[in-house]
């Protein structure tokens, strides 16, 4: 027997804050220090890759019961 | 009383014109268009719209926190023997009396790292080493050829923006006018 449960939308709430707070950060750091350009350079690809998890993670979670009576 | 004054509203205008901070931007609303059509859910949809409008809104926050603590001008104003610096975090009276004050074009007395302070394209103020290595206090509003240098009891202090010489002007005049004013000229 297969169950799919749909992953819930806190889960992808706190995957989106993942994707963005870094991002915020390094604009933080933009404001008061010369570094800040160098960390926001680094983090555009990291931003990518976690917007690339976000829209393709999985959207269900299929359970297989593989339980025979 | 001489005075160069820039308001919260022209750090305001300068930070969302910043070119980098700009660029992020489009970057960002690229990538999270992407996002908002490619998730089915609603909730999620709905934290990104929510993000893509508040950011612009976020890029504010520092000048709204200086703002909200006091913070209404940036620059200088120069009266008697004195100056006061307000290049935020920094908020200071110099006594120009028997300090070097000098104007120069030379590179070497230009901002080169910002340690702690606030910085756009066209504004530039707090902590900074300079490219010969010493350790200022700087205000830089747009550029200038020349730009103003103190040094007063060992401590730095640069001054940059349009028409700067007008100040070294008027402190070379106060010590003319005023036996008692004097500073230290240095060729640099």
């Amino acid at each position: 027997m297969r169950y799919e449960l749909p992953i819930g939308g806190g889960v992808k709430i706190i995957t989106f804050l993942t994707l963005v707070l870094p991002l915020a950060v390094a604009i933080s750091l933009y404001w008061l220090y010369s570094i800040g350009f160098f960390v926001i350079i680094a983090i555009l690809p990291i931003f990518v890759i976690f917007a690339i998890v976000y829209v393709y993670s999985p959207k269900e979670v299929i359970l297989e019961n593989r339980l025979e009576l | 009383m001489l005075e160069y004054e820039i308001t919260n509203m022209d750090l305001a205008i300068s930070t969302l014109t910043d070119p980098i901070l700009l660029a992020v931007t489009i970057f960002v609303y690229l990538v999270l268009g992407v996002c908002f059509l490619k998730t089915q859910l609603k909730k999620a949809r709905i934290v990104i719209l929510l993000f893509l409008i508040l950011l612009p809104i976020l890029y504010l926050f520092p000048v709204l926190i200086k703002a909200s603590s006091g913070w209404d001008w940036y620059g200088y104003k120069a009266y008697d023997h004195k100056i006061h610096i307000k290049a935020w975090p920094v908020d200071e009276v110099v006594d120009l009396n028997n300090s070097e004050v000098f104007l120069t074009k030379s590179e070497k007395w230009m901002p080169e790292l910002r340690m702690f302070g606030f910085g756009t394209k066209e504004i530039g103020m707090g902590y900074f080493k300079l490219k010969n290595g010493v350790k200022a206090v700087v205000f830089r509003h747009k550029n200038s050829d020349e730009f103003v240098v103190i040094n007063s009891s060992g401590k730095y202090y640069v001054l940059i923006h349009p028409g700067v010489e007008e100040l070294y002007r008027e402190i070379k005049d106060r010590e003319i006018k005023d036996k008692g004013f004097k500073v230290l000229k240095v060729e640099r």
